[in-house]
């Protein structure tokens, strides 16, 4: 059998798989990264669909000074082709829309807008400002049963049910306080999100690019078969290609296929119980149905993301085109959106969700009834959102020496998404560097 | 051959229906279904599937 030696394998080829990877190069490490699919990136990436490029995942990429995934293409010198919108969220509520632009988030007149003369407005703002500055609240309260201690206020719910929805992943009773209150702080404020110009498959064939002129190896259509340990210490993988199979001898072996995978692949005796404890006891993933609607006329012309309060399952919905125009056929629009599921731990009725998602979209925007369906994908299961609740990670560190995990199965507390993977990715670098 | 899709194995993620040249896929709601009369067995959704969900069959 075919043997390779490398310092570092990395399995699969995401957010977090690829930032190891250009981390690890910029080190002076080694490094092979093999895909399992003929495609980089994971799930996000992006397909060209009817003169479309549509995403398959995240619409928005988080980029600038303080972005991980940034500093990962930093450092191979890769390009990220990522243009801003010209504005940041809408919240739509019972009330009308509240608009909040990239450099000044008012809370105050956020609270007004959806608590109306609630003479709590003032209560909910301090205390909101008390938990991101101060103290956060115990992680054993959900945000939903948070808010209700200081206001019955339904149309603050209905807004923070949205929020939870769209930008966490789950709803507002399925995530705690503490962990809303630690993403508010890391990430809602500060970061900076663009749009793939030519969709998110070039931006991760960018960073492969600037690994491999960096001397790491980046392979597709090779898939891990095996993990191999000896005597408590990762040894490398069996990779397949063609039909071959070939060991790759490793230092350290870093999996992107998500926690649970990664047992599959070594073999879960190898794994102790407290561990496999903790994989099995939170090991909820997040499920969203992600529906990408076309239309000459854009279905709304503000550009930024829109969240909503008083849909039946849509949460996010955001135009892509009007900020590059790149991603349609010339004079077409798309918009992609992303509903959750009533309890994200299922049962996840796909269905009655696609037909609720339908609805919810024809009561937003009129003119939807005209817009042509491009694409209903279900992420859940094997192929989810995310691979683990906010707030639940797994750590990257497994208990077999050498071999870790990167991706959204280890998002750092108040971090989610993409970010979380790079950040993920980061942690692993340093981890590996320092050791 | 032919293909065709292990529904207990498809998540409905829709990226065989992006891959598909042909436009012979669609998943309305959760399950991939391949249109026969278009399919041209380029076996783009095969390799594309992340669940190992569509396989080759006789046709």
């Amino acid at each position: 059998m075919k043997k390779t030696k490398t310092d570092a394998l990395v399995i699969g080829s995401g957010v977090g798989g690829l930032c190891t990877a250009a981390q690890l190069v910029h080190r002076g490490l080694k490094v092979i990264v093999a895909e399992k699919l003929p495609y980089l990136g994971g799930r996000f990436s992006s397909r060209k669909y009817k003169g479309y490029a549509i995403s398959t995942g995240a619409i928005m990429v988080p980029f600038g000074q303080t972005s991980a995934l940034q500093e990962a293409f930093d450092l191979v010198q890769a390009q990220m082709q990522v243009r801003e919108a010209k504005s940041r969220f809408r919240f739509r509520l019972k009330g009308g829309e509240f608009d909040t632009p990239h450099d000044n988030f008012d809370l105050m007149a956020l609270l007004r807008f959806a608590m109306g003369d609630d003479p709590k407005v003032d209560t909910m703002a301090s205390q909101i400002m008390r938990s991101v500055l101060w103290s956060l609240p115990e992680d054993t309260l959900s945000f939903r049963d948070w808010i209700s201690q200081y206001t019955d206020s339904q149309e603050l719910q209905n807004h923070y049910q949205g929020f939870c929805g769209a930008f966490l992943g789950v709803n507002s009773n399925e995530v705690t306080a503490a962990e809303v209150f630690r993403f508010m702080k890391t990430m809602a404020v500060g970061l900076r999100f663009g749009i793939a110009i030519n969709g998110n498959i070039e931006l991760m064939n960018a960073l492969a690019d600037g690994i491999r002129e960096a001397g790491g190896e980046v392979r597709t259509r090779a898939a891990c078969k095996g993990i191999t340990v000896d005597h408590d210490r990762v040894t490398g993988a069996r990779v397949e290609a063609d039909g071959i199979e070939e060991i790759i001898e490793a230092d350290y072996v870093i999996s992107n296929t998500g926690p649970s995978m990664t047992v599959q692949l070594t073999g879960s005796s190898f794994f102790e119980k407290s561990y496999l404890q903790r994989l099995w006891e939170f090991g909820m993933i997040t499920p969203v149905i992600h529906v990408c609607v076309a239309s000459r006329e854009p279905l709304s012309d503000f550009d930024g993301i829109i969240n909503f309060g008083n849909t039946r399952r849509l949460v996010f919905f955001e135009t892509p085109t009007l900020t590059c125009p790149e991603l349609a056929p010339e004079g077409m629009h798309y918009a992609t959106t992303y509903s959750v599921p009533k309890h994200a731990a299922g049962p996840l009725k796909l269905q009655e969700t696609v037909e609720m998602i339908k609805l919810d979209l024809q009561d937003n925007f009129p003119s939807f009834k005209d817009a042509e369906l491009l694409m209903v994908a279900t992420h859940h299961g094997e192929w989810p959102s995310m691979r683990r609740w906010p707030g639940y990670p797994m750590p990257v560190k497994t208990p077999i020496q050498n071999l870790y995990n990167v991706g959204d199965g280890c998002m750092p507390r108040g971090t989610v998404g993409v970010e979380a993977c790079a950040l993920s990715a980061r942690e692993v670098a340093r981890d590996i560097a320092g050791a | 051959m032919a293909v065709s899709v292990n529904n207990a194995k498809c998540l409905g993620c829709s990226l065989c229906v992006l891959a598909c040249p042909e436009e012979a896929v669609t998943a309305p709601a959760g399950t991939a279904e391949i249109d026969h009369e278009k399919c041209v067995e380029c076996l783009e959704c095969v390799d594309n599937c992340p669940a190992d969900a569509i396989e080759e069959v006789p046709s």
